[in-house]
């Protein structure tokens, strides 16, 4: 125990110390740092403009400016009165379209709308743009909402309640409501923090847990090629060294997942300071310890399967060319369900995805897919688990007998007979 | 002190190793020698523990070997093997603890041989920075790092200097004077002749030959005999044949003729005599004599 705790030390440190482990540990929080610097410059830029608006607006500046005749009309005079200022848009009115076109022509106004007579009863707007002002009106959607906010403003505000207001300027949010077969409200056992919980552990698996092993199978592969292997196995049994090295860079690998995720919280705190974001920060992105824990158990048990197994090829290949090669046998199917996703988000409680949640290889990346989609239960969480954790035994302990076979087995390729010997331990 | 009896491997169809036994006791260097692929290297690895013997046993330090009685052993394998990429006083480290030392010791030690190997300027680069010979010393220093009882050295002075090689033969006599079992493999057998006190010699995975090195060299001493002098008189009773080597004349005797005799009857015939011996082949002559005997 000791000298597996030495091996998974040395690995630790030796891994840290790899100057690719520290270029993709430090990629995450170098990305997080320039992207809220970009965005801080990009809040003071704007800040910086709202400010010139807000100095504009008492001057009677705005980027745009746009003229307008109102024909309305009518007993209560024109419609189109008030609120001439949206957002960067300036409305000036104009009594006649003559003058205004003038305007137009001579570019003292970008856009000229014309209110006709009958406006209230047919909706139509006038646009008089110049020729060939260009085949895309690369402005439309801002033009678009310049003109709404300034026809429903003099139209309704301070005309009808301010909250029916609201509903004529937002009509609706949808919100959508599943229902069971039997017509009830179906119950979601999955909320926000849950789902994210178990995409990141997902993610993690894919990115982190592979990364590791694939610095299992470069360091044994090294270390067979240093001619090492001899020197570490007259002092520790292969079975411990293999456990030593699992463990010493799945802990190099937690290290880079738990700096990303302390950038991923600091990120979001200071983010939210910089901008306002889209959705609240609150308890709904705490996930549960029950998530936590399973998300945690995948990714354990998915990365001692992985690594057990790329072991396995370090130990039988020659050099780290040929392991490389063999190695996609094993990530192939691990990253399968990957090719699935469609499926899984259609129906992750359909038969593909249930299927790929108990075959070993497969079982992680597709429980925790299943999972964040609220499509997997606890009785399948825990059989999958179970046959997960049944194959990694089987596994480690197949590995030990062709880590004792094989490790010194220089520029020996075994043939598939005498790994199925060994495998079979004679 | 370190005993195999009975071993025997095989790998599929081949049989590396046939009813090897062997002993090495403490203070003494036991020399294994024979061709490539004799068997050399997998018997001192099941003498490690490092593969497990079909058949016979191996007791170290006098019981069945445990990880404890590994952390006892010294090893120096034929193939090298460093991190390259870490510097010298980590390998160190590392290995030492492997083998059951405080970081404090294995710091205290690898100083003291790093002092010894002369390599205290270079315990600070990498080892991918060092030569070939330099590294090969690294390697010897962690074989020692950890005060071993029992030492195993496969072909330790290949691609030396003489004067390193010089240095590590040092080394090893020290480790003798100090009561260490050695054990060595070897293709030089002037190395063997120079500082073993047994020899095991294997060929095709069996023992060909196992005993001090002054006996065997007698047993196949024959019926030659040395004489340092000016030149062999005329008319010497007994002589077969002779011829000059070195400083004198390698005279080979008639049957029945002894050694004495032809002393008597050099002096007789007045000759000046410097030296006067039984002329025992070189090690490596035996070594040649019994491959090419078995192989014919």
């Amino acid at each position: 125990m000791h000298k597996t705790w030495l091996v998974a030390r040395h690995e630790f440190s030796v891994t840290l110390g790899r100057l690719s482990y520290r270029i993709f540990a430090a990629s995450v929080p170098v990305l997080a740092i320039v992207a809220l610097i970009g965005f801080a410059v990009f809040e003071a830029v704007r800040s910086d403009n709202t400010a010139a608006e807000g100095a504009s607006y008492a001057t009677g500046e705005a980027e745009s400016t746009y003229g307008y005749v109102d024909l309305t009309g009518g007993q209560d005079g024109p419609l189109f009165t008030d609120h001439q200022l949206q957002d960067d848009t300036r409305f000036v009115p104009y009594p006649d379209q003559e003058r205004a076109t003038q305007e137009l022509l001579d570019g003292r106004i970008d856009r000229l709308f014309v209110f006709p007579a009958e406006y209230l009863q047919t909706g139509a707007v006038v646009e008089v743009r110049k020729e060939r002002a260009g085949v895309v009106d690369i402005d439309g959607g801002g033009r678009t909402g310049a003109l709404r906010g300034f026809v429903l403003e003099n139209l309704f505000e301070g005309r009808v309640d301010p909250e029916e207001f609201e509903r004529i300027r937002i009509p609706y949010r949808l919100v959508t409501v599943e229902v069971s077969e039997t017509g009830t409200p179906a119950e979601s056992d999955i909320d926000t923090g849950n789902a994210l919980t178990f995409i990141v552990a997902g993610v993690l698996l894919l990115v982190s847990g592979f990364t590791a092993s694939g610095y299992l199978l470069q360091g044994l592969t090294e270390e067979k090629e240093n001619r090492i292997m001899e020197v570490l196995l007259s002092s520790i049994k292969p079975e411990h060294l293999m456990f030593g090295k699992l463990a010493g860079l799945g802990a190099a690998s937690l290290l880079q997942i738990a700096l990303w995720a302390v950038t991923a919280v600091a990120f979001l705190l200071v983010l939210n300071l910089i901008v306002e974001l889209p959705f609240e920060l609150n308890s709904e992105f705490i996930p549960s310890p029950g998530s936590l824990l399973t998300a945690f158990a995948y990714f354990l048990l998915g990365y001692a399967l992985i690594g057990t197994l790329l072991a396995a090829i370090g130990a039988v290949t020659t050099n780290q060319r040929q392991a490389g090669n063999i190695s996609a046998f094993v990530i192939v199917p691990a990253i399968a369900p990957m090719w699935f996703m469609i499926t899984f988000l259609e129906n992750p409680e359909g038969t593909v995805a249930r299927v790929l949640s108990f075959i070993p290889f497969t079982a992680p990346v597709a429980s925790l897919t299943r999972l964040s989609l609220g499509g997997m239960g606890g009785v399948e969480v825990i059989l999958s688990l179970l046959s997960l954790a049944i194959s990694v035994v089987i596994v480690v302990g197949l590995t030990a007998r062709l880590f004792r076979a094989y490790l010194l087995a220089y520029g020996q390729q075994p043939s598939l007979g005498n790994l199925v010997r060994t495998l079979r331990g004679r | 002190m370190v005993q195999a009896a009975g071993l025997r491997k095989r790998f599929g169809d081949l049989v590396a190793v046939e009813d090897v036994s062997l002993s090495v006791r403490p203070g003494e260097i036991v020399g294994i020698v024979g061709p490539n692929g004799s068997g050399k290297t997998t018997t001192i690895r099941m003498l490690l523990d490092i593969i497990q013997p079909d058949e016979g046993e191996v007791s170290v330090f006098d019981a069945a070997i445990s990880p404890a009685a590994r952390e006892r052993i010294g090893y120096l394998p034929e193939e090298r093997g460093l991190y390259r990429t870490l510097r010298v006083i980590p390998n160190l480290l590392y290995l030492a603890e492997l083998k059951g030392v405080s970081r404090e010791q294995a710091l205290r030690r690898s100083d003291q041989l790093l002092d010894r190997l002369g390599l205290e300027p270079h315990r600070n680069k990498k080892v991918q920075e060092l030569s070939r010979g330099l590294g090969q010393l690294v390697q010897f220093a962690a074989t020692l790092v950890h005060d071993p009882e029992f030492v195993v050295l496969d072909e330790p002075f290949s691609g030396l200097d003489p004067v390193n090689v010089r240095v590590m033969k040092d080394v090893v006599a020290e480790l003798r004077t100090a009561n260490v079992a050695i054990m060595f493999s070897t293709h030089q057998m002037s190395d063997v002749e120079e500082l073993c006190d047994r020899i095991l010699m294997i060929d095709n995975g069996r023992v060909v030959l196992d005993g001090l090195v002054t006996e065997i060299k007698r047993r196949f001493a024959g019926s030659e005999i040395f004489v340092a002098c000016d030149q062999v008189p005329e008319g010497v009773d007994g002589v077969l044949e002779w011829r000059r080597e070195g400083v004198g004349y390698v005279l080979r005797l008639s049957p029945g003729y002894a050694a004495e005799d032809m002393l008597r009857s050099l002096l007789d015939r007045g000759a000046r005599i410097d030296r006067f011996e039984l002329a025992t082949p070189s090690l490596e002559q035996i070594f040649l004599q019994v491959v090419e005997s078995r192989n014919a």
